[in-house]
């Protein structure tokens, strides 16, 4: 049976491994659902058998202590089957409650480890957009599939019981009639009864599956209107200054129509195709179960009138037979669920596949010293999606200890050109070499040990002050290891050893370096004005006591963190675009401070062409092409050029 | 005193959404007691059918008579099923319908209308929020509203006839009944409050939990992460706070275990007496086998209506959380209306008098909303206040506020366009008051282009000039794209200015860069041709080129207007007529480039500042890396 294009067997692979998966995300949770569903439908067929039971008795013996025991003991044990069920519900509660979000701190843990390349392209944006999207929205993927082994699970459990119910009491009527009656006719009918369930259950179940089939068809774009509601609610309107340009250009109307066409009118007429499908495929399964009731109780009664039947089978056949129905056109539709809930699965396995795929190769690794220069040989990129050639044959060395400002218009590629030297991207010709190998060709781990970086689109966590900072700890420079071993090469070390004090136990160590760089970053005394200090967490979002930070606070944060890292190559990019003149030549000044020995080389990108004046020297990128590298008067020299007129520019308005 | 406002709270959200709701389907109110009846009716005939039977097959009644009998009750049966069925969806669709065609247009309407001061306040935010999320999903929220209320009528309907079926058997039974759903409430009363106890770790456990799945999705840190290895820490935080969750959801669900133990008891001594009694009724040839399995059935019944309503009510309250929280976001006070419209004639010019502004009580009057002085940090509260302005701008003048971050300057901003109200002061229009304003009328004066603002999610033309078609509206168009040097950007797109933007959120949209984005908000401010033009921070994003180009061409953008050119960075001052300089929210400074650098004041101090590596005299004095 086809689905999708996809075969029965497939489907059920990829529902196995899904299980799998869940089992890793929320361990042990379907051992709990099981177990509930298991006793839920205990403890719904021993009260059917106790009425059915009592009835028999009362007709037979009127035996009173036959009468006590059987309904002492029936109760008491439905009783504990009942605790037992409460406590594995409590489980399956705890679990469930944090389900979506443990599914999507699954799902970040692994963008962690698929490569910078590879996770910004569309394409991946878009895979992660649909797996999240479809979760939250109605369930799809991980969360259809849990509902749906649940309630899959409690119908089979009840067919199950059902089943066995039926045939037991079948026996006991077959043992019974034994005693000379005729139960031709009972066959007979029974046999008419079970065609006729036959044909309903099958008659529902093909409704049930359309139902479904509809459900999903509806719910696969609504992520996307999720999307675009989500847009105008949490970020538009909610945002400060879109709020007043929202007012300032009347654009509510705009925006009520906009939002409605393209997100809540197809949703909801979405909602009333399903609706409409609901009413049908349930409402035929009513009217089945409703004949099928009435037939049970004609066919079943007048067995009983005939005498071939006990009273109380009158009860149990009825809830067998009901049960039957219900449980079967449930797992009809859950089948049919489960099966259309494979294409998102397909989906959140690709993403996770992308992970897996993608392990850094163990090549010939070599050693990292100490850098002496980095060189970038005829590098050209290009973004994996795009024709447009980004960077185009740029070649320029950087000794160590050279501090340069890359100058360049928006969209001239000095980011992209950073981004290749944090080997976020590799070049697509050429090669960038680190004292004269690929830097490929260096561990990945041992590399991002050199370099640190703050970014225009920094990110800080909502953690404490410190373990932002101290997140890189786990990095070991190799270069200053390399120092502390040989203390007598060339490496000039202007700061204490460090070494000293590495018998104190490493929470002291870390604290005391981590306000050495808040210092250096300018930030100490505000952060010591805190509660507490360092332990402080940043913004609201994990800690209501956190505190908020000003754009230029946020900014020193930044580089006290890339300054924690004691990196032998530190990359500032447009560090000073948000700050006014005071903290800009703050900054500036810092910076001389912190970077004056002639280890650390550094890399700025700014508009502010004041920053090149400090710089040993000056790359000037045009349209990707490296058209000017010198110091500052050596470039004011060639006045037809790019770099002179970005100086004056700037520079007229001050001088 | 907490406790009766929120009970007047609830009652008042609830009438509140009981109009809408009838605004939206007058029928709407009219389903839950059809829905009541339906469910009642079903009930009953599903407990009445099996004594119909049996009694029938006990008195051996004739073949042909049980058969009509029980095809009687089938078509009944039948019938009543289905329509229990269409009217509970026809419930699910109403309340659907009104969540999306109403429900969603009144909290977008409301966002944009609502006074902005209150906005911003942090209470207005959290209002606003919570007021979204109450109507954001159609599983849960205000749209249960119905729902929730069908069942409390049904429960309690049902409640009333089981507990009149058994009182035929005997009152006592009831008695005996409501005894025991006494013991489970007040035991279920004791285990809620043991549950309360941990809301607020309850909170700050979710609150982290939803920080690490929804707020850091890996993509937009994706380069801090990983050159500061920070993911085997998010790895450790993300395990502790989902065992932190699981730890604090653990105790929570111990005690409602406890709470289903007691009733499980409780259903034990229930059952197994109503068994008792019944058997010894019935061999005493009290009741006959059909009414044996009815008696039961509706002692069963009763206890379990009992149950369904307790639930109901617990259900209905956590809904009603939901309606309160978006009633109180509706009844927040919208920005002022209902004036008479007032002609303005250009040349315009606006007066600050004595104007001071702050985020305090006199601003926002709304039920319940205490509004605490310096509710941020101590560096946000000087922000936010405006001491003492005087100022007085003829129309057509440039002018440029400069000052340092925090200054007040974007705050003057909102104060001149009028989404803050002044606390002390007035404004004064060509002489009139802004206050008499209605807002969108005086909002029609101003053209402001923010800092960091966002794109609609529709085409180029649009998020400029709003889809006007006529044909002068789109000669405009063009020149405004022209004048903001907006075209070389549109040229390149694949639709010109019919490309939709919005690169995530639309199919075939582009995404446009921080510097494409600030000159389609230009376009736009320029296309709304307005006497006044606010510029904040215009050109934060713009190579030097691209600067100086703004910069070249502000005259001509701003010929015959009055404007203002909001920016810390000072070589835009050179081409205003006018520099007010700005510190903790006071004008320190005011004049002419020339008369404020003669003046050697703050202004001069921070423009040296600034233009200090600029100098050529400079280079001997700049400072360089010396060598160790």
């Amino acid at each position: 049976m086809q689905k999708s294009g996809r075969t029965l067997r497939e489907d059920l692979a990829l529902i196995r491994r899904g299980l799998k998966e869940f089992e890793v995300m929320l361990a042990g949770q379907m051992k709990h659902i099981y177990r509930r569903n298991f006793l839920k439908m205990c403890c719904f067929y021993l009260p059917i058998w106790l009425s059915a039971a009592v009835i028999e008795e009362l007709l037979a013996g009127k035996n009173i202590d036959k009468l006590f025991g059987l309904i002492t003991g029936t109760v008491l044990i439905t009783f504990i089957l009942t605790l037992y069920k409460n406590a594995e519900e409590a489980k399956v509660a705890v679990g469930y409650s944090y389900l979506f979000c443990a599914h999507e701190i699954h799902l970040t843990n692994h963008a962690h480890q698929i490569p910078f390349e590879l996770l910004e392209r569309n394409s991946t944006r878009q895979l992660r957009d649909w797996v999240s999207g479809s979760i939250q929205t109605f369930g799809g993927g991980m969360a259809s599939l849990y509902w749906d082994m649940d309630v899959l699970s409690a119908n089979i459990c009840s067919v199950l019981g059902a089943l066995g119910f039926g045939i037991y009491s079948v026996w006991n009527t077959i043992l019974q009639s034994r005693i000379g009656i005729d139960c031709g006719i009972f066959i007979k009918d029974s046999a008419g009864l079970l065609v006729l369930v036959g044909v309903c259950v099958w008659v529902s179940c093909k409704m049930a599956g359309r139902r479904f089939d509809v459900s999903f068809q509806i719910f696969q774009q609504g992520a996307k209107y999720q999307r675009y509601g989500d847009y105008f609610t949490m970020q538009y309107l909610s945002d400060e200054n879109a709020a007043l340009d929202a007012r300032i250009y009347h654009q509510t109307d705009k925006i009520i129509e906009e939002s409605q066409k393209n997100c809540y009118q197809p949703f909801w007429k979405g909602n009333q195709r399903e609706l409409r499908a609901l009413n049908e495929c349930d409402g035929i399964k009513l009217l089945c179960s409703c004949v099928c009731g009435s037939v049970v109780y004609l066919t079943v009664a007048q067995q009983a009138a005939a005498g071939v039947m006990g009273a109380g089978s009158i009860v149990i056949f009825y809830a067998v037979v009901m049960q039957l129905i219900e449980a079967f056109h449930n797992a009809a539709q859950t089948v049919t669920d489960l099966r259309n809930n494979n294409e998102h699965l397909i989906r959140y396995f690709e993403y996770m596949d992308l992970a897996e795929n993608t392990k850094e190769e163990q090549q010939e690794q070599v050693p990292l010293q100490c850098c002496k220069e980095i060189t970038f040989c005829n590098v050209g990129f290009r973004y994996p999606e795009s024709e447009k050639w980004v960077l185009k044959n740029i070649s320029f060395t950087i000794k160590r200890g050279e501090k340069i400002t890359i100058v360049g218009e928006n969209g001239s590629g000095k980011t992209t050109l950073i981004k290749l030297l944090c080997r976020l991207y590799q070049p697509t010709e050429g090669e960038i070499l680190l004292n004269g190998h690929n830097i490929q060709s260096y561990s990945y781990a041992e590399y991002m040990g050199y370099i640190s970086a703050v970014f225009q689109d920094f990110a800080l966590f909502a953690f404490p002050l410190a373990e932002n900072i101290s997140a890189s700890s786990l990095y070991k420079d190799p270069c200053r290891e390399n120092m502390l071993q040989e203390r007598h090469t060339d490496c000039a070390v202007s700061r204490e050893d460090k070494s000293d004090k590495s018998d104190k136990s490493s929470l002291d160590y870390q604290e005391s370096r981590v306000w050495n760089c808040l210092d250096q970053a300018g930030i100490k005394e505000k952060v010591s004005q805190w509660e507490q200090g360092i332990r402080q967490p940043l913004f609201h979002d994990f800690d209501e006591n956190g505190v908020d930070l000003s754009g230029g606070e946020a900014q020193k944060a930044a580089i006290a963190r890339a300054l924690y890292k004691e990196s032998q190559i530190m990359i500032l990019d447009e560090p000073t675009a948000a700050l006014d003149p005071y903290a800009e030549a703050e900054l500036f000044e810092n910076f001389y401070r912190i970077t004056s020995d002639n280890t650390k080389t550094v890399l700025f990108i700014s508009h502010r062409m004041s920053s090149c004046r400090m710089c040993d020297r000056i790359i000037v990128l045009d349209k990707g092409c490296l058209i000017q590298c010198g110091s500052h008067e050596q470039l004011l020299e060639e006045k037809e050029q790019k770099y002179y007129k970005m100086w004056n520019a700037q520079a007229q308005y001050y001088i | 005193m907490h406790k009766s406002q929120n009970l007047m709270a609830g009652f008042q959200s609830f009438r509140y959404l009981l109009y809408q709701i009838c605004q939206y389907r007058w029928y709407s109110v009219l389903l839950p007691v059809i829905a009541c009846v339906t469910q009642i009716l079903l009930s009953l005939i599903l407990i009445i059918m099996p004594k119909i039977v049996l009694d029938a097959v006990q008195e051996s009644v004739s073949a042909v008579l049980l058969r009509n009998q029980i095809i009687q009750i089938g078509v009944v049966l039948a019938v009543i099923t289905i329509a229990n069925m269409a009217v509970h969806n026809a419930l699910i669709g109403c309340s659907q319908g009104f969540l999306y065609t109403t429900l969603t247009v009144l909290w977008e309407k409301k966002a944009v209308s609502l006074d902005y001061a209150v906005f911003l306040s942090s209470e207005g935010k959290l209002a606003m929020e919570k007021a979204r999320q109450a109507v954001s999903s159609p599983n849960w929220g205000v749209v249960e509203f119905l729902s929730k209320i069908t069942s409390l009528i049904e429960s309690l309907a049902g409640l009333v006839v089981y507990c009149a079926i058994v009182g035929r058997l005997h009152f006592f039974m009831i008695a005996v009944l409501v005894l025991m759903f006494g013991i489970e409430l007040v035991w279920g009363v004791y285990t809620e409050g043991k549950k309360q106890t941990y809301k607020d770790d309850r909170a700050a456990a979710d609150r982290r939990i939803n920080y690490l799945a929804y707020r850091t999705n890996g993509l937009q840190e994706g380069k801090d992460i990983r050159i500061f290895s920070v993911s085997r820490l998010l790895e450790q935080i993300g395990q502790k706070v989902i065992s932190d969750k699981a730890q604090i959801e653990g105790n929570i669900q111990k005690w409602t275990t406890y709470h289903l133990a007691v009733t499980a008891f409780l259903i034990v001594i229930r059952d197994g007496f109503a068994y008792l009694i019944l058997c010894w009724l019935f061999i005493q040839n009290n009741i006959s086998l059909g009414d044996f399995t009815l008696y039961f059935a509706a002692i069963t019944g009763v206890g379990n209506w009992l149950t369904k309503l307790s639930d109901a009510v617990a259900s209905y309250v956590e809904t009603n959380h939901y309606i309160v929280d978006f009633w109180k976001f509706m009844q927040l006070p919208d920005e002022e209306t209902h004036k008479k419209p007032i002609t303005i004639d250009k040349p315009i010019t606006f007066t600050f008098q004595n104007v001071s502004f702050s985020y305090r009580t006199e601003n926002i009057e709304a039920q319940d909303l205490k509004i605490k002085t310096a509710e941020r940090g101590s560096l946000e509260a000087d922000t936010y206040c405006i001491h003492n302005l005087n100022l007085e701008m003829k129309g057509g003048e440039k002018i440029a506020v400069v000052g340092a971050n925090g200054a007040g300057k974007t705050t003057f901003v909102k104060l001149l366009c009028g989404a803050l109200r002044p606390s002390t002061g007035k404004i004064l229009v060509n002489g009139i008051d802004s206050q008499d304003f209605a807002r969108c009328d005086y909002y029609k004066l101003f053209a402001v282009v923010l800092q960091k603002a966002q794109i609609l999610p529709v085409n180029v033309a649009d998020n400029i000039a709003f889809g006007s078609k006529e044909e002068d509206n789109k000669k405009r168009l063009q020149l405004c794209i022209d004048l903001a040097g907006l075209r070389e950007t549109v040229e390149a797109l694949p639709d010109k200015e019919h490309t939709m933007l919005g690169k995530r959120i639309v199919d075939n949209a582009v995404e446009l860069s921080g510097g494409q984005k600030q000159r389609l908000f230009l376009a736009r401010a320029l296309y709304k041709d307005t006497p006044v033009l606010v510029l904040d921070e215009p050109t934060a994003a713009l190579d030097a080129i691209a600067e100086h180009d703004i910069y070249q061409k502000y005259s001509q953008l701003t010929e015959g207007k009055t404007s203002i050119f909001v920016s810390h960075r000072l070589a835009s001052t050179r081409f205003c007529d006018r520099i007010i300089f700005m510190e903790k929210g006071a004008i320190v400074e005011c004049g002419t480039h020339s008369e404020l650098m003669q003046l050697n004041g703050k202004y001069a101090q921070m423009f040296r500042v600034q233009s200090k590596y600029y100098q050529q005299e400079g280079m001997e004095n700049a400072e360089k890396w010396e060598n160790a």
